[in-house]
């Protein structure tokens, strides 16, 4: 879809301190070139997915218009992204949960609250690897 | 019909088997003997003729003699020869000699001293020759007599001859000399001797032969054999003992020979006579076959006797039989005849007053059943009717119509008994006048026929002219009413109301009569005990769903709640994370903030400004550590409750106690370390695997081992994992402050905590040792705590071992998932 050279970060979370939060703690990558988007809802966010073709996305799932799996489904299963990371945040940590992560097919799974470190450090990997597949 | 005639051939079959073929057997058995007894028989008598016959021949040949020992004895006695010369003797030859010619060995006169003096034909050469030796002289020498010699070389030449030889005798009888006359060997000659002897027609079938002393055979009817030597026979021996007799043998062709032995008188031979067997069985043999043919009609003739005679007896039988199916049938009208004057016809009489019996029965019965039919059809119909319906009403009216109809009377009414007060309550009337009808309703029972009814329980009946004086009397003579029957209608021995019916003509209900409307009554009272029954069981179903549905409702209301409860948390554990998000980020943004760019800056001399600086520090790191508490309390508390509403998803599967234990300890080395403390773990071999949702197993071990670090302030941690009896035992030992008894019994409690609180900083939800109770037990285990204050503590909880019912892989049990992603990993282990 995008060009694999400029390297983006999507945060997609309708909380805005959170919304905040990540971006600061991804402040450092911004200095290395990293462009970092955002969204608050399911729709721009797919939007934003195809178009611009980030290659990590932070995803949180209690989102309007559509909820974060179904955006994860949807990139994965039916546009079948397979060069995008998607980290899906959410306050619920049941099994459940991590079982419909699996199926949408989300390569990671944080729950709330999280070190922002971890965030940092998963985007660090990514970026440095320049391996867009990178899984835990 | 094939039934019957199987009948009769069964009874012909066994009279046929048990009276004749016995008899046909022993007739048999008795013509067999008779057979083989008559064959002795004739055998005896063929060997009896046969010795007899021989005997005889023998003395036939013996008494053909006497015509030569006459004609020799005429010779001796003549005197010329007696006294005379040998001249005279030679005369008297010649004038004998037509006598003396059939002795075709010549007649020889001989002295006393056995010379030769006088032959015939003549021989002058052999005068003088002394013959003494030869036999017939020597003999009569001794004993003057009468001698017939075997085949002996006397002939003149010596050849073989027969001598025939009388004694010549003087007068006084001296012994003088000699005549002897000659036969020759030679059955070709015409000899008149042999020609005697061939007319004897010895042996027709058989050989004969005329033996000597010596066996030699004298005669044969096979002349070849003449001369010869009678070959040594194991009959020869005995038949030459000389005395008669019969020998059956074989003969050296094989055949069957009877073989008759007689010696020959005043000769010492033998007549041998062989005659074959079959010839002489010849006639018994036709008499055989007579006998054969007697016997097969024996068995024969019989047989078809029996076989007809049987049918005479059989045939009555089955005319009783056919009797007997048309008396089945119904059909009386055909008595049987049988007039074989014995016992049968005894049979058929009787059995013909049998069936007389029977026609009268018959119809007897068919008028009862009629009889019974018809009241059983009114009671059906009341039956039908009653159980139609199950309104009360309706079944004492129709009631009250079926036995009006049944008793055939004219009016009625039925009444009901109220149970409590004993009221009579008019439900219907039929027939009745008006005031009949008023005067019934307000009756009491004493003044009613129905009080008779009450006390016996029985119908009853009454005449009106019996009533007691008074208004209903009065009331029923006028509407001309004659009698009065009362039904009772019972259900299980209770007056339950009752049926009176009035008839204006004299039919006098006879307890008889009254039989069908007692059932009616009964089965009208079941009916009304049923629907009062039935009206009971409305009342308690419809009781019974106004409690279903309120319970209904209570339980879809707890539900609704608990759900409403859960639903809460669930929503309150999201709003509550989520600002602490925020919080926590921030915080450790501004943390790290402060510490890579700012804190760098500031001027390492001023003393100040560093103690504010790490003033801040600190408390950042207390907003951090405050809101990792605040994090734990709400998981803790999200997890209880799960767990209390049966919410909590548990992954049971064989665990290993040991590898949950080794995760526990590595997952809280850094805790332990960073205390100043160590640990040891002891997991004895083999311990059994335990049924356990490991990630839960492992929350509990690590939150004991949490509490010890919490509680210890040195020393060493111990954990130890062994079998005890059916269960896998864990310790989780410190050498801590220990707790006090006043403050074990409310630990596993929520949100206690214990401690100083002045001193000691708030560790812990104070709700982790509450959850653990909550696992530990769901997963049918104990949890318990030994302590001491200044000694230490010891937490332990048993799980029951594993028994493995499925076929589960018990080599390879399920391992801890320790590295799984998706979790949020905070290091106490929440």
């Amino acid at each position: 879809m995008e060009a694999k050279t400029s390297k983006k970060i999507l945060i997609v979370e309708d909380e805005a301190y959170i919304r905040l939060l990540i971006e600061q703690t991804l402040e450092e990558l911004e200095e290395q070139g990293v462009e970092i988007l955002k969204a608050d809802n399911g729709e721009d966010a797919l939007r934003l997915i195809q178009n611009e073709g980030p290659q990590l996305v932070f995803l949180d799932v209690m989102i309007p218009k559509i909820n974060g799996f179904e955006v994860c489904r949807i990139v994965k299963r039916e546009l079948q992204m397979e060069n995008i990371m998607i980290v899906i945040l959410t306050a619920k940590g049941q099994e459940y949960d991590y079982q419909t992560g699996q199926e949408a097919g989300a390569n990671l799974y944080i729950t709330k609250p999280f070190d922002p470190d971890e965030l940092l450090d998963l985007a660090t990997k990514v970026f440095s690897d320049d391996d867009p597949n990178y899984i835990k | 019909m094939f039934e019957l005639r199987h009948a009769r051939s069964r009874l012909r079959n066994k009279i046929i088997a048990w009276s004749f073929i016995p008899t046909a057997i022993i007739l048999f058995l008795v013509a067999l003997a008779l057979y083989f007894a008559y064959q002795k028989v004739a055998e005896d008598l063929v060997f009896k003729r046969d010795e007899e016959l021989t005997r005889l021949s023998a003395s036939e040949i013996s008494s053909s003699f006497e015509e030569y020992i006459d004609r020799l004895t005429t010779l001796a006695r003549s005197p010329d020869v007696f006294q005379g010369t040998p001249g005279d003797q030679r005369l008297a030859l010649s004038r004998a000699k037509n006598q003396l010619l059939l002795f075709d060995g010549g007649v020889y006169v001989l002295n006393n001293l056995g010379d030769v003096t006088a032959t015939l034909p003549e021989n002058p050469h052999l005068l003088g020759k002394n013959w003494s030796d030869r036999s017939f002289f020597s003999s009569m020498v001794r004993t003057p007599g009468l001698t017939i010699t075997n085949i002996e070389p006397n002939g003149p030449e010596g050849e073989d001859v027969i001598a025939i030889a009388v004694p010549i005798l003087g007068i006084q009888e001296e012994f003088n000399g000699v005549a002897v006359g000659m036969f020759y060997l030679n059955a070709t000659s015409l000899s008149p001797f042999y020609g005697t002897l061939i007319k004897l027609r010895i042996g027709r079938s058989g050989n004969a032969y005329l033996v000597d002393n010596n066996r030699r055979i004298i005669f044969s009817n096979s002349p070849e054999q003449i001369g010869k030597q009678f070959s040594e026979h194991p009959l020869a021996v005995e038949a030459f003992t000389g005395r008669v007799g019969v020998l059956e043998t074989r003969d050296l062709n094989g055949r069957d020979i009877l073989v008759g032995y007689a010696p020959v008188p005043r000769t010492s031979w033998t007549l041998v006579v062989e005659e074959d067997w079959k010839d002489m069985v010849q006639t018994s043999q036709g008499y055989l076959q007579s006998l054969w043919i007697l016997l097969v009609l024996g068995v024969a003739i019989p047989t078809i006797v029996v076989t007809v005679g049987v049918r005479r007896i059989t045939g009555p039988i089955t005319d009783f039989i056919d009797a007997a199916q048309r008396i089945s049938g119904g059909d009386f009208s055909h008595p049987i005849t049988v007039k074989t004057g014995d016992e049968l016809e005894e049979l058929a009489h009787q059995f013909n007053t049998m069936a007389v019996n029977l026609k009268d029965l018959y119809e007897n019965l068919e008028t009862r059943v009629a009889q019974r039919t018809q009241e059983l059809t009114a009671l059906n119909s009341v039956a039908e009717v009653v159980s139609r319906s199950l309104d009360l009403e309706q079944i004492l009216r129709d009631g009250l119509t079926k036995t009006i109809e049944v008793l055939d009377m004219d009016a009625g009414a039925v009444f009901r008994i109220q149970p409590d007060s004993q009221d009579l309550i008019l439900v219907d009337q039929q027939g009745l006048s008006v005031e009949m009808t008023a005067l019934v309703s307000g009756i009491t029972v004493e003044s009613s026929i129905i009080a008779e009814v009450l006390a016996t329980r029985r119908p009853a009946a009454r005449l009106v002219k019996d009533y007691p004086e008074g208004p209903l009397k009065a009331v029923m003579e006028r509407d001309h009413l004659v009698t009065v029957a009362s039904i009772p209608l019972m259900a299980h021995e209770t007056v339950l109301g009752a049926i009176n019916v009035t008839s204006r003509s004299l039919i006098w209900p006879t307890s008889e009569a009254l039989a069908v409307p007692a059932s009616i009554g009964q089965q009208i009272g079941v009916a009304m005990d049923n629907a009062r029954l039935y009206n009971q069981t409305v009342d308690y179903a419809r009781e019974m769903e106004i409690a279903r549905h309120a319970a209904e409702e209570a339980r879809a209301i707890a539900e609704a709640a608990n759900a409403a409860k859960s639903d809460f948390l669930a929503n309150v554990s999201h709003e509550l994370r989520t600002p602490l998000v925020s919080i926590f980020g921030f915080a450790r943004i501004v943390q790290k903030r402060l510490q890579e760019r700012i804190y760098p800056l500031l001027p390492k001399r001023e003393a100040r400004v560093q103690r504010i600086a790490s003033q801040i520090d600190d408390n950042l790191e207390i907003i951090l550590d405050e809101g990792q508490r605040l994090m734990k309390l709400i998981n803790d508390l999200l997890d209880l409750e799960k767990i209390e509403a049966g919410k909590m998803d548990w992954q049971l599967q064989p665990v290993a106690i040991g590898d949950i234990i080794y995760q526990a300890t590595s997952t809280t080395a850094a805790l332990v370390e960073g205390h100043g403390l160590d640990y040891a773990v002891h997991i004895s071999d083999d311990l059994p695997l335990v049924k356990a949702d490991p990630d839960r197993i492992l929350q509990v071990v690590i939150n004991l081992i949490s509490n010890a670090v919490k509680f210890t302030q040195q020393g060493t941690i111990n954990i130890c994992a062994r079998k005890e009896a059916a269960e896998v035992q864990v310790e989780v030992v410190d050498q801590g402050i220990g707790i006090a008894p006043a403050d074990q019994a409310m630990l596993f409690e929520k949100f206690s905590q214990v401690g100083d609180t002045l001193t000691a900083k708030p560790q812990g939800t104070g709700l982790g040792l509450a959850i653990s109770k909550e696992i530990i037990e769901h997963h049918g285990g104990r949890i318990w705590l030994e302590s001491e204050p200044g000694k230490g503590s010891k937490f332990s909880f048993a799980l029951p071992i594993y028994e493995p019912e499925t076929p589960w892989d018990t080599d390879h049990p399920a391992e801890v998932i320790a590295d799984r992603p998706m979790q949020g990993d905070n290091n106490d282990g929440s």
